[in-house]
């Protein structure tokens, strides 16, 4: 018998770390379901936003990082 | 057939074995995760650029040292030292004041934003202003979370070593950011991009 789905067990989902037998019942539900369809469509939201939002380190960083990696290599290992 | 990836856990020990290359494959590998964690969390530019800077050099560090043993978990562990690296260095900001201009925003964000086209700038207002400035909004521990799953992509069990609770409480942090983010947008109502 299925059991009622909390927002806890949509975001467990989306974030693929359900167990099997309510990833199922969700995915068997959520076409018919808007308001699982629209706690799903925000968190694709918010992950986009997140994700847009980074651009990384800067190639000035990297180098020093990369320079000090060799550094200690020379030195120490 | 294509070349099977190197893990992580093998760069390291050919790293160890003074193989510099393969720390480079290894920086290149995860340089964009845990630079854009620490960006999150701290929401600061410079700032992120330091810690992300200072993270790698404890990282070369502790690997010299020997103490690196997670195998191939090397993305947790490098943003378990991210993550304390960015809390001690917010620590202190808020001991610090900040340099503002005259209309009271911070001196060094609106240096960076000069140094961006027009079309960049207007790209990104429109894009993820909204959202970004409400995840920002969030709690620190429900930001450090949102992060951490999100763009980290770590999984819950994860974030709880590295937040050292347990997998209850992420889960509760990050309901309670999406909760919180869902309120702000209806309170504006804007639509969350």
């Amino acid at each position: 018998m299925d059991r009622n789905i909390t927002e806890n067990d949509l975001l467990l989902y989306h974030y693929n770390e359900v167990d099997a037998e309510i990833r199922n019942q969700i995915s068997a539900g959520i076409e018919n379901n808007s308001e699982w369809r629209e706690y799903i469509e925000l968190l694709q939201r918010i992950d986009k936003s997140v994700n847009q939002n980074c651009k990384g380190p800067s190639s000035v960083t990297l180098s020093i990082i990369l320079e000090e990696s060799q550094h200690q290599e020379n030195h120490t290992f | 057939m294509a070349n099977p990836i190197i893990t992580d856990g093998v760069l390291i020990k050919r790293y160890v074995q003074g193989n510099t290359a393969a720390f480079e494959i290894l920086v290149n590998r995860h340089k964009d995760r845990i630079h854009g964690s620490v960006l999150n969390i701290v929401n600061d530019t410079y700032l992120a650029e330091d810690i992300f800077q200072e993270t790698f050099i404890k990282i070369i560090q502790n690997i010299k040292r020997g103490k690196y043993n997670h195998e191939d978990k090397f993305l947790p562990w490098a943003l378990r030292i991210a993550r304390n690296l960015a809390i001690d260095s917010l620590r202190r900001k808020k001991r610090m004041p900040a340099v503002v201009t005259s209309d009271g925003s911070d001196l060094f964000e609106t240096l960076h934003i000069a140094d961006k086209s027009q079309e960049d700038i207007h790209i990104e207002q429109e894009e993820h202003a909204e959202l970004h400035t409400w995840i920002r909004l969030l709690p620190e521990e429900q930001r450090e979370v949102l992060i951490l799953r999100s763009y980290a992509q770590l999984s819950f069990k994860e974030i709880a070593v590295i937040t050292e609770t347990n997998i209850n409480t992420c889960i509760g942090r990050m309901h309670y950011a999406i909760t919180n983010l869902r309120k702000m947008s209806e309170k504006n109502t804007i639509r969350v991009k």
